[in-house]
């Protein structure tokens, strides 16, 4: 059971660099026509210097203060992410390092694409178990890192940024009908894999070179397979008050367009900002959350799917009933 | 499958029906790319039940040739 929540805070980091697809013209036999028709993307920001864990730290932090909730209050950080700088400590114990916050549970979630609306549902749920007060959900991607910058079917889709919000108990929940799923990739049509290294008793190991590696038309299908599923599941546990707006990951335009067509939806109904950032993995939602707000696009009292899908292969969604007024009017 | 076929195509790509014939070529006539046609499969077997991998389009250029295939697929 989750515990009666309302997202108090929201905020998101992103790395200085933007990378036009111009800039990729000179990389891989593309062209800035070609992504814009097949994805929607236009820019992407990438990390030079910036890390994973130094954004989801910084977006945490401006959320926190967003939210108006004391450090003592944290009584949680559930950090996701696939591309973070270490593999222990885990990025929850670098955030709350860097925040200072001295005494709560922390640690990661890996759902690939879909890891903040797994974190967030995990968060909520411990809030409940644990007792706790106030939690920081937090993704965020480096995936620049892992990207294969020689290959055009994938290095033209990613971008790195954070994104983070502040879970409170409410009087009013406010995070409603979670949807978790997963299915086996059994034709491996999103990985990331890593490796073994050589050891004295084990020299067979091979080198450390990890990439993305998709297989563009499965992926295709399973999102717009999935989002639409999640949609209406998401749809029938709303009842009599649905959701009016969504905001998905944002993978690919033409996967929001499928399922627009194919739902016979609204597009403004969508929260679409791809175009800026590409696919930031896990970070896309609270990175497209924290727009929304900002640009006013989001008020309170509005009624929010958030679905993601991605590697694993998983898939999963929540409504929020948003609380926090438009920001022009704070 | 003739009739499916034109309909989906007709939704998808925002075509009136006398722009498609049976000799239309899905990427000289239309600019369909690969993942246009993985959406029109996606239509398709979700109307009809016949699944329909993209590698086996690879060869398929017309609407006819495409209507023979499913027509094949669904016999």
């Amino acid at each position: 059971m989750m515990a009666p929540v309302e997202i108090a805070g929201v905020a998101k980091c992103l790395p200085e660099t933007i990378v036009t697809n111009a800039q990729l013209e000179s990389l891989v036999d593309t062209s800035d026509e070609w992504i814009k028709k097949r994805t929607g993307i236009h820019t992407r920001r990438v990390v030079d210097g910036e890390t994973a864990t130094g954004m989801a730290a910084q977006a945490a932090r401006e959320a926190l203060e967003m939210s108006g909730t004391r450090k003592e209050e944290v009584g949680l950080i559930v950090a996701c992410t696939i591309t973070g700088d270490d593999l222990t400590p885990s990025m929850a114990g670098s955030v709350q390092k860097a925040l200072g916050i001295q005494n709560c549970a922390a640690f990661d979630v890996s759902a690939g694409c879909t890891g903040f609306v797994y974190a967030l549902v995990a968060a909520a749920s411990m809030m409940e178990t644990l007792g706790k007060r106030a939690a920081i959900v937090v993704a965020s991607e480096a995936m620049s890192r892992y990207t294969d910058w020689t290959d055009r079917s994938t290095c033209v889709l990613f971008g790195d940024g954070a994104g983070a919000v502040v879970l409170r108990r409410s009087e009013t929940p406010c995070l409603h009908f979670p949807v978790l799923n997963a299915e086996p990739d059994t034709d491996e049509v999103i990985v990331l894999k890593k490796e073994a290294r050589s050891t004295p008793f084990s020299p067979n190991g091979g080198e450390t070179k990890q990439f993305i590696r998709m297989k563009g038309s499965d992926v295709f299908t399973y999102a717009v397979r999935v989002l639409e599923d999640t949609l209406k599941e998401l749809r029938a546990g709303c009842g009599a008050r649905p959701y009016t707006k969504v905001i998905p990951h944002q993978a690919n335009e033409k996967i929001i367009d499928y399922v627009v067509r194919s739902m016979g939806l609204d597009k403004e109904q969508f929260f679409i900002n791809i175009s800026n950032y590409a696919n930031t993995s896990s970070a896309s939602i609270p990175i497209a959350l924290c727009d929304a707000w900002e640009s006013g696009w989001l008020d309170a009292g509005d009624r929010v799917a958030l679905v993601g899908f991605g590697s694993g292969l998983t898939s999963g969604g929540a409504v929020i009933d948003w609380t926090i007024p438009k920001k022009k009017e704070n | 499958m003739q009739e499916i076929i034109i309909r989906n195509l007709m939704s998808q790509l925002d075509l009136d029906r006398e722009a498609i014939t049976m000799e239309s070529r899905f990427v000289e006539d239309f600019s369909m790319d690969s993942l246009d046609m993985v959406e029109m499969l996606i239509d398709l077997e979700k109307e009809t039940g016949v699944k329909v991998p993209v590698e086996e389009v690879a060869d398929i250029h017309t609407v006819g040739e495409l209507v023979k295939h499913l027509e094949g697929k669904q016999a």
